[in-house]
């Protein structure tokens, strides 16, 4: 009697598998960064609005600031725009704009129509910096604090839940940063 | 009879559930394959920049590029193949038109220019994109299972396999 049970304990188990794995499979798609807890990468790229002026992530040093990573071909960071405002707004500390692999023209474009609640943009037109910052799609919202660590990674758009847990985060460096 | 019908009907419930569960995360694949963005670069918008490949005719997405000798090509063939397209996850850096790939395989092409050796390369890619950039993963203490898990599974089966042909065989003694 017990040995027939075998077959049907197995399918019990496998069921089991499934159930546990199914709802975790988009989390697993998510590349967790090696880039958390290590030093953000120092690199140098022009200005969106002034292309003669230059920015770089060690002239940020000794302050906690936002890193958010969009394009205008990015329909996505259309979606997060009104959270990406709100960070803007009510952060308190720099958000930097990373524009990817985009156009001027279309970018300054995109601001002005949908608005620039970014402290600056830096442009990464080549994509060699998106690279060492380990990113694989827009938008991704990166959070660095005053020693230059990173310390939070947020991949694809900041929604409502999302948008809680990058202010809770940001309190928390901003009282680090303050003591 | 009801030992046989068990058996029979647990067999057609797995066949169906692994089924169902295949066709069903396809859709859910699809939806989060669209939900990431990624640039389309003036070649795709263009048209795709295809070449014939090495291998029999088959067409790669690869670029041609000034390589400065055939191993530095060969190398350049061999890390593209087993560096993995983070954002399209199951291709490779040498099967992808995606244009985070094109950024890439130009990264392992500098980095050999600059006489990187084959290990810096990969190293290089795990320290941006984690472990996961490699299709042949690190042993270590988090991988001895995915590693050895295979040869566990085939040990365990031929031994109760062997203890069920020798209980057969007792039993007909």
């Amino acid at each position: 009697m017990i040995r027939m049970l075998i077959p049907l304990l197995v399918f019990v188990g496998l069921i089991g598998l499934l159930l546990i794995s199914l709802p975790t499979a988009e989390q697993r798609r998510q590349v967790a960064s090696p880039l958390i807890g290590r030093e953000v990468p120092n690199f140098t790229l022009p200005s969106l609005h002034e292309p003669e002026v230059s920015y770089s992530t060690a002239d940020l040093r000794g302050q906690p600031f936002i890193l958010n990573v969009w394009g205008s071909w990015c329909f996505s960071c259309r979606v997060e725009h009104p959270y990406i405002t709100r960070l803007g707004e009510e952060a308190g500390i720099p958000l930097v704009g990373f524009n990817w692999r985009d156009e001027r023209d279309d970018a300054l474009t995109w601001l002005s129509r949908f608005g620039d609640a970014w402290t600056f943009h830096m442009v990464d037109e080549e994509g060699r910096a998106a690279i060492d910052l380990g990113v694989y799609g827009a938008p991704e919202t990166f959070l660095i604090d005053h020693r230059g660590v990173i310390r939070h990674k947020h991949i694809g758009p900041v929604d409502e839940t999302s948008f809680a847990d990058l202010m809770r985060r940001i309190e928390e460096m901003r009282q680090e940063a303050g003591a | 009879m009801i030992k046989h019908a068990v058996v029979s009907l647990s067999a057609a419930l797995t066949l169906v559930v692994t089924l169902a569960a295949g066709t069903l995360s396809s859709p859910a694949q699809a939806q989060a394959d669209e939900r990431a963005s990624h640039p389309a670069t003036e070649e795709q918008r263009q048209a795709r920049p295809v070449q014939q490949g090495q291998m029999g005719g088959m067409i790669t997405p690869i670029e041609p590029l000034p390589f400065r000798n055939s191993l530095e090509e060969r190398r350049f063939r061999a890390l593209v193949n087993e560096l993995r397209c983070t954002v399209c996850q199951n291709e490779s850096l040498a099967e992808s038109t995606a244009p985070l790939a094109r950024d890439l395989r130009m990264e392992v092409f500098a980095l050999l220019q600059d006489d990187r050796s084959d290990m810096e390369i990969r190293q290089f890619m795990v320290d941006r994109y984690g472990d996961f950039v490699l299709y042949r993963p690190p042993l270590a203490g988090h991988t001895l299972l995915l590693w050895f898990g295979p040869i566990l599974l085939l040990l365990g089966s031929l031994i109760g396999a062997f203890i069920v042909v020798h209980k057969r065989r007792q039993a007909l003694k």
